[in-house]
């Protein structure tokens, strides 16, 4: 029984939290990291190379 | 608080469980969070054009074939968003581990194929060997490609950790276990 009042959140509020998407941190925003073309291209060699 | 303050979680334990009022909620949050979607879906377009452009230029002989597949990118996005969204709902959790933001994305992605190459027979057979070895692993380089830019946005530096994940994400995605769960393990046991 205590581990099913476990499952129960401890307010609607905090419910609402669960359900906002964020990835991660808040402050993390992955679109704000556009790679310019140097960096594409580095990072393709990169890939390329490890792989083989 | 909104009349969206409805007490879901776990309801479907009940007795009175109503599925139309999950439902609704959970379309609701879908229009909330839509912006940030498309948004996504924005930069996922971005990266492939990005990709194409350094692989059309790297192989000539490509650069009439090779096409980025927007349904592809919409559909394995909109997969992920779902994913996350069931993710925190039933779970009782704020932030998503960055292995699994990336294994979850990259997995969606090897499954709709957002990078498009179309041969004839005759086209492809006439490709040199570096030319064949893109055309069949495409879609593998792009999810890496993808990995890596996650990987910036967390200042994720590690060099050799890097090369690890390369070697072990393509391994899983070619010998088909590509699981989110699989990949978010590969991250956990990287050097």
């Amino acid at each position: 029984m205590e581990n099913t009042q476990s499952y129960e959140p401890s307010s609607d509020e905090a419910l609402l939290e669960f359900a906002s998407i964020d990835d991660g941190n808040n402050s993390v925003r992955f679109e704000d990291y556009r790679p310019t073309v140097n960096q594409t291209v580095a990072w393709l060699m990169e890939i390329e190379e490890a792989l083989g | 608080m909104s009349d969206k303050k409805i007490k879901i979680y776990g309801s479907w334990l009940r007795d009175n469980y109503d599925y139309q009022e999950t439902k609704s909620y959970l379309d609701s949050i879908h229009d909330e969070n839509y912006p940030r979607f498309k948004s996504r879906v924005e930069h996922y377009e971005f990266l492939a054009n990005d990709f194409i452009k350094f692989y059309k230029e790297k192989f000539p002989n490509l650069s009439g074939k090779i096409s980025i597949n927007y349904a592809a990118i919409n559909g394995g996005l909109a997969r992920y968003f779902n994913d996350v969204i069931h993710y925190k709902l039933w779970h009782p959790i704020i932030y998503i581990n960055k292995a699994r933001v990336i294994s979850y994305s990259i997995s969606w992605l090897t499954i709709y194929n957002p990078i498009s190459i179309s041969l004839t027979k005759s086209e492809y057979e006439s490709l040199g060997k570096e030319e064949r070895k893109f055309t069949l692993r495409a879609n593998i380089l792009f999810c890496l490609y993808v990995m890596r830019w996650y990987l910036n946005g967390f200042n994720f530096q590690n060099q050799q950790s890097i090369k690890f994940l390369y070697k072990r994400v393509s391994y899983l995605i070619q010998t088909n276990q590509f699981e989110p769960k699989n990949i978010a393990v590969a991250f956990e046991v990287a050097p």
